[in-house]
């Protein structure tokens, strides 16, 4: 938080310092742009008092205007001479010829002069051009904003009927023109006269104090609380739902403190339903298993019971509620891990030795339809997780492939560590998966329509429950069709523990 | 006949097993509350009792810890399958071994064999002269004949499959004993893939134990292979 304070400083003084000269361009645009209004706003006025009052109250005005302001003000009439009727300045006409023509202000900054034109009319269907310029005489004082003894729109005159357009509205002003003379903009020296006398550095070194300490305030005051919401979010996100947030330092009424009240809101939501969730499983888990239960014992009664232990549709049934039970077992831990639960019982696990003894037990299985198991590659390597998880994903993927390798060919599984990562590659030689299929193929229950017809029951869900095993590791599982020869290549990686 | 008890809230389950058990020598008596199941474990009646995870109303975690504040007669657990952390969590608070429901009735039959064999093979053992051993490896004394085990004559109660691992470890103290070996005596089966049972006998025989006159843990494990009673190096005591 003294960071957070010094940054502010910084950040204040490289503000003042580099965009000083920016700022100053800004505030001079600006001044002028409310210049120029203001002459147009007085020319709208005078035609006003001329068409009202007549000449001579016209003429008093601008006088007044020009003794008191700097502004002189001219009408121009349609025939291009003053709307006394007096002839015109070539300059004056050349402006009202082209302020007719654009519709539009025209400014023009030259020297310490600021020339403004611009065509009016009015409800009559009268028409005007204003040329107006202010000029700063060697002596007067430059116009303060606030400050400027300017006579303006008599009060109570209706609004012209151009004043509601802003003629100036955002961006840089269109009448802006470019300034053929070269004339810079050389009363910015007025505006801004040197500032950085040592009064003024004391000054600025304890509004930098006094701000930075504001800042550092106002940044603790926020960290806090923040840093609690953090702290319970992270609590939350290793499956702890019993914490909450609670009071939050720095009042009841503060945003935070209504997020921290929407926070538990949520939690204790997220809390009851991932409890609900879980007491379903286990419902289901039991009410499920235990017509299985049942079943295998009555099944075994029967078997004894009629002496017939070789009876080829007892043990058929048998073999039917042992696969009902792992299915269901699977839909278990599927719905688990889906549910992000998380891992039970991490431990420190040999990933290579894993691997083997996968590759041993599956290559046995295959071998009843001459197919194979091997590792072709394998480095040591170590992961952190569930031991039963991944065994069962690995598993699952090994199995699949050794389902879907062609007779006589072996399953391939390359193990290897590289960076923080390690990597499983099982790769078969079967007839591949098509490219359609391949992003479902690590779906629950779906199946690949012709190329992989289903064989065995149970199938479906293994690769499911591999993926989301694999997920819950941290880790991603790819399936492709291998590249230059048939067969479904899975590429599994996880962090692994260095 | 070896009487046996059966804690679980389904009935025709439990009508089944009675039936299957019987004319396989074990004198079923089935009770379907926990409760009365605490009451029925505690009479002494029983050289085995089954017990279902799943009771309602109090549970057979609550179940078991109720019967082992008393008693150590043998308990088979019934888990659900899956539940790896009912498995640890039922050995840990002192169950002999676990079966998942749904069983195979013969796999049960099986289990309670290898645990009756276990505590009435150490009963006969205790009866004949010739094997009333005690085995003193340190400040550790293991009495057969009694069943006791005592630490620098501190009396430490463990449970049946406890006291048969630390047998086994006691007697080839000093020497790897196959993680294999010690689910085939002290369980009387082979391990299955993720089958932690030993692991998790050994882990509360630790925390029983305590640490060695060294400050190291007696068992060591030897990863990937088994485990090892340390003996002390400079002698004993």
């Amino acid at each position: 938080m003294i960071l957070g304070g010094a940054v502010s400083v910084v950040v204040m003084y490289t503000f003042q310092h580099l965009s000083l000269e920016s700022m100053k361009n800004d505030v001079t645009r600006k001044n002028d742009e409310n210049l120029a209004r203001m002459i147009i706003l007085s020319g709208q006025a005078a035609w006003e008092m001329y068409l009202c009052g007549g000449p001579e109250e016209y003429r008093n005005y601008l006088d007044g205007l020009a003794a008191g302001a700097g502004i002189r003000i001219t009408l121009v009439r349609d025939d291009n001479r003053k709307i006394t009727g007096e002839p015109l300045d070539h300059e004056s006409e050349k402006l009202a010829v082209s302020a007719r023509i654009r519709g539009d202000a025209i400014i023009r900054k030259a020297d310490e002069n600021l020339t403004v034109a611009r065509s009016l009319t009015n409800r009559e269907g009268g028409s005007v051009v204003v040329v107006g310029v202010q000029a700063f005489p060697p002596g007067m004082p430059p116009p303060e904003e606030g400050g400027m003894s300017f006579p303006g729109p008599p009060p109570g005159m209706p609004p012209p009927p151009e004043a509601g357009g802003p003629p100036f509205s955002g961006g840089p002003p269109p009448g802006m023109l470019p300034q053929p003379d070269g004339g810079k903009l050389h009363f910015i020296s007025h505006l801004f006269p040197p500032f950085w006398g040592t009064g003024e550095i004391v000054r600025t070194a304890i509004m930098f104090l006094v701000v930075s300490g504001v800042c550092y305030l106002l940044a603790r005051s926020l960290t806090i609380p923040i840093r609690k919401l953090q702290r319970i979010a992270q609590q939350i996100a290793e499956g702890d739902y019993s914490v909450r947030v609670g009071k939050i330092p720095g009042g009841t009424g503060s945003e935070l403190a209504a997020l921290g009240r929407d926070f538990d809101i949520m939690v204790e939501r997220t809390e009851k339903v991932i409890g609900a969730q879980k007491r379903l499983l286990r419902d289901i888990s039991h009410e499920l298993r235990s017509p299985l239960a049942r079943l295998n014992v009555a099944l075994e009664l029967a078997k004894k019971q009629l002496n017939a232990q070789d009876s080829i549709s007892l043990n058929k049934i048998g073999k039917e509620s042992v696969r009902l039970n792992e299915l269901i077992g699977h839909l278990l831990i599927l719905a688990r891990l889906e549910s992000g639960a998380g891992l039970l019982a991490v431990e420190e696990i040999n990933l290579t030795g894993l691997v083997r003894e996968v590759a041993e037990d599956v290559d046995f299985e295959a071998s009843s339809k001459g197919a194979g198991v091997e590792i072709a590659f394998a480095q040591e390597v170590s992961v952190t997780g569930s031991r039963e998880l991944l065994r069962r994903a690995i598993e699952n993927i090994v199995r699949n492939a050794a389902q879907y390798t062609e007779r006589d060919t072996l399953v391939q599984i390359f193990l290897s560590a590289e960076g923080k990562e390690a990597e499983i590659r099982v790769v078969d030689s079967g007839t591949g998966v098509p490219e359609q299929d391949l992003p479902h193929l690590f779906e629950p229950f779906y199946r690949v329509a012709k190329a992989r017809e289903r064989q065995t029951g149970g199938a479906g869900i293994g690769l499911a429950i591999a993926e989301q095993a694999i997920k819950a590791h941290g880790g991603k599982v790819i399936a492709q069709n291998g590249v230059g020869q048939k067969g479904l290549v899975v590429t599994v990686t996880f962090p692994r523990s260095l | 006949m070896t009487r046996i008890l059966v804690i679980d809230d389904d009935v025709e389950l439990c009508e089944l097993l009675t039936e299957y058990l019987q004319p396989e020598g074990f004198d079923v008596e089935a009770v379907n509350d926990s409760r009365q199941g605490i009451d029925r474990a505690l009479s002494g009646d029983h050289s085995l009792v089954v017990l279902d995870v799943m009771l309602p109303k109090v549970s057979g975690f609550e179940v078991l810890r109720c019967i082992r504040a008393s008693s150590r007669v043998p308990v088979l657990m019934l888990t659900a399958r899956g539940e790896e952390i009912d498995r640890i969590v039922g050995l840990e608070m002192g169950a002999d071994d676990y079966l998942p429901k749904p069983f195979n009735p013969r796999e049960l039959v099986a289990r309670l064999r290898a645990i009756h064999r276990r505590t009435d093979g150490a009963a006969r053992e205790a009866g004949s002269p010739a094997e009333a051993e005690v085995l003193a490896v340190g400040d550790l004394v293991l009495e057969v004949m009694t069943r006791t085990v005592r630490r620098s004559g501190k009396h430490l109660v463990v449970t049946a499959a406890e006291f048969s691992l630390l047998r086994e470890l006691l007697q080839r103290a000093g020497q790897v004993v196959s993680r294999e070996e010690l689910a085939e005596r002290v369980l009387g089966r082979k391990l299955a893939v993720f089958d932690r049972s030993i692991d998790v006998h050994v882990s509360s025989l630790r925390k029983k134990l305590g640490l060695g006159r060294d400050g190291f843990e007696r068992i060591k494990t030897i990863r990937s292979v088994g485990y090892i009673y340390i003996k002390a190096t400079n002698g004993d005591d």
